[in-house]
Formats: structure tokens, sequence, C-alpha cells
């Protein structure tokens, strides 16, 4: 059973389906302050709705900046998004698609 | 792990994460440095003049929540966390009886005059508990001072469950005492028997369903293997400690080959 998500939760949780990956990234697009999106990102993580993995240090130096940590949407997030998708139908709405 | 004193951000940032880090348990210090470093670093290159993004807020809350999970992590389920829940319940149990006597000396005197319910209802208790308890086989198989801890813990324990039981049956029954004496008197130490006992099987289920090292809860169940028709295969189910300390292994059904639940240390699981 997918956990209950908070709004701010599931918006979060949108912007990650959507390709968006860092908190940061998330904070811009969504608009929460930093002080709800990063413990909600360690929260979705601990409930095993989000993984992250460590950009590496090849990638990082060739791109020119240090490595940043990537968070991505599990196959428990994605059933627990599209709950949140039907519980808040104006989720979809808010968040445009991460151009490439 | 990220350098502070070389990092290339502002010395603001490179206080705020000093300071931060102090928050964050050692275990994740280093990874939650070199995460809100980069953090750090890509909100000043992007220039922002704003403050709209400011990640200070984030970046404390991030490593109180951090340091709050561990402390979850290293309470719950634990010997200790288990004592102190009884420890709070034994005294929410005095409090209905303390606010009814309404002072310490008049508390005091409720608590003696109700002691020959408690000597009453120990009698089945003890009957009881004499016909059925047994030492655990996976305790059995313990060594001396694995032996000790369990028995130190199952005491403290009982010392708390036998007056949290008397309490909540004085709590029950104090109101009754002024009308009729000596059936709330029977009453009580009936109630208190029931009380107990019932609290003494949980005692015993909750010691079965704890690590033997470290006496914290177990993960639940996981099933093991599949039902065999000859009875020849193992199935059950296995109950790991979250410290890894070893796997309870509980037989589905009791054969001859596997005739009891065992503890398995870590390295006899290897």
């Amino acid at each position: 059973m997918s956990p209950r998500l908070s709004h701010s939760a599931a918006l979060i949780l949108k912007a990650l389906s959507l390709g968006y990956g860092f908190g940061f990234e998330i904070m811009e697009i969504t608009g929460l302050p930093s002080g709800t999106v990063y413990p909600a990102l360690r929260r979705l993580e601990r409930d095993k709705l989000v993984d992250s993995h460590w950009e590496s240090d090849a990638d990082a130096e060739a791109r020119g900046h240090p490595p940043r940590r990537y968070h991505t949407i599990t196959a428990a997030g994605k059933v627990a998004n599209s709950v949140a998708a039907d519980r808040y139908p104006l989720l979809s709405r808010l968040l445009p698609e991460k151009s490439a | 792990m990220t350098t502070l004193s070389r990092s290339p951000l502002v010395p603001s940032d490179r206080t705020l994460l000093r300071y931060g880090q102090r928050m964050v348990p050692e275990a994740n210090r280093g990874e939650w440095v070199s995460y809100w470093h980069a953090e750090l670093w890509h909100l000043r290159s992007r220039d922002l003049a704003c403050g709209g993004y400011s990640l200070a807020l984030g970046l404390l809350l991030d490593a109180a929540w951090l340091r709050k999970e561990s402390w979850r992590r290293s309470f719950s389920g634990s010997a200790f966390s288990c004592l102190l829940i009884l420890a709070l319940l034994l005294t929410m149990g005095a409090l209905p009886i303390l606010i009814l006597a309404a002072n310490l000396k008049a508390f005091a005197t409720a608590i003696e005059s109700a002691l020959p319910s408690l000597v009453l209802g120990s009698l089945p208790i003890m009957i009881v508990g004499f016909f059925t308890s047994r030492i655990p086989v996976e305790v059995r198989a313990l060594s001396l001072g694995g032996r000790i801890k369990a028995c130190i813990f199952d005491a403290c324990k009982i010392a708390l469950l036998v007056p949290l039981t008397f309490l909540l049956s004085v709590d029950l029954f104090a109101p009754l005492h002024p009308f009729s004496s000596f059936p709330a008197f029977l009453l009580q130490s009936l109630v208190f028997a029931l009380l107990a006992l019932t609290a003494f099987h949980w005692a015993a289920l909750d010691c079965n369903l704890r690590c033997k090292h470290c006496f914290r809860c177990l993960a639940e169940p996981v099933r093991v293997g599949c039902p065999s028709h000859s009875f020849l295969e193992w199935s059950g189910f296995e109950r790991l400690c979250m410290k890894g300390h070893g796997v309870l292994s509980i037989p589905e059904i009791e054969t001859s080959s596997f005739r009891s639940r065992r503890w398995l240390p870590r390295n006899e699981t290897n």
C-alpha cells in the first residue's frame, strides 16, 4: 500500500517524475522553500519512494562543478505518484515537463 | 569528503556548513557536507541576486532531520524504550489515585490499604507461573553472559509490570471501596491477577521476538521455503535483527527434525 502523501511531498514526487533531479532544481520549479524540500526528500528516500545517486567525479569535473547527488523516483514512488495524482488532480497542471 | 578550508564557497556558506555539520550524525557527516557543498555551489554559480532561494533553512533542517532520524533508529524497538514506556505507563497508572487522594500521604494510605489484594492476587499468579513457565529453547542456547542480560531485562520488565497492573486494579476499584469493601477487595484481587497474567504473557511473547544480543524488536517475519508434503524440508519464518546480530528461525510445522524456534547468531548464519 502506498503511503498517504502530503501536498508538498506529492508535489516533490511529481517534480521528480518529470525529470527534475536535485534539491535546488525542485525548489525552483515547485516554489517550495528549502526547509520543506530537503527534509521531504530525505523522508521520501527513507520510505523508498525516491532513490539517489552521486554524479561521478569524472562527469562533474568535465562539467566544471562539484559532484551532485541526483534523486530519481522508484517504482514504489511512481505508484505513490499516481495515487497522489488522483488525490490532488491539479498537481499535474502545476509543473511543466523538464526540457532536455 | 569535501575539505571546507579549500572550498570555493563564500565564507558565509563555509561557516554555515561548518556549524551545520555538527548537528549531523558522524556516519552521515562526510556525505552531508559534500551534498550541501554542491547545492550551495550551484546556488552561487547561478548568480541569483535575490535571496529567495536561500538554502540556509533547508541545510539546518536537513541536518536536524538526520539527527532526529538517527535518534529514532537507535531508540525505537530498543530494550531501553520498552522499559521507558512501561515506566511512563506506571506513572500514568499512579495518577488517578494520586488525584483522588489529593496528597502524597493519602496516596500512600490508599496504596497500603490495597496491599492485601496484591498478596491475594499474587497467589494465582505464582501457581500459574510455576506450572507454565519455562526457559525458551533459544535462550537456553545463549552464553552465560547473554542469559544474565536476558534475565536482567526480563526482571526489569516484571518489576514494572507488577506495580503497573496492581495500580490499574486499584484505579478501577478504588471508587467502590467506600460502598462495598469486601466484594471490591475480592474483585480487585481477581482483576489484578488477570491483568498481571496477561501482562506476563505479553512479556514472554515480547522476549521471544527480540534479538538475543541487543534486545531490540526483530523485523517483520519473512516466509522462507515452501510447505513440504513429506515434512522433510524446512519451511517457516525468519525474523532478522535490524542491527545484524542474527536471525530467529521459526518453523511453520514442528517436526522431529525442526522442533522449535532457533536463534542463529550472525557468525552461524553466514
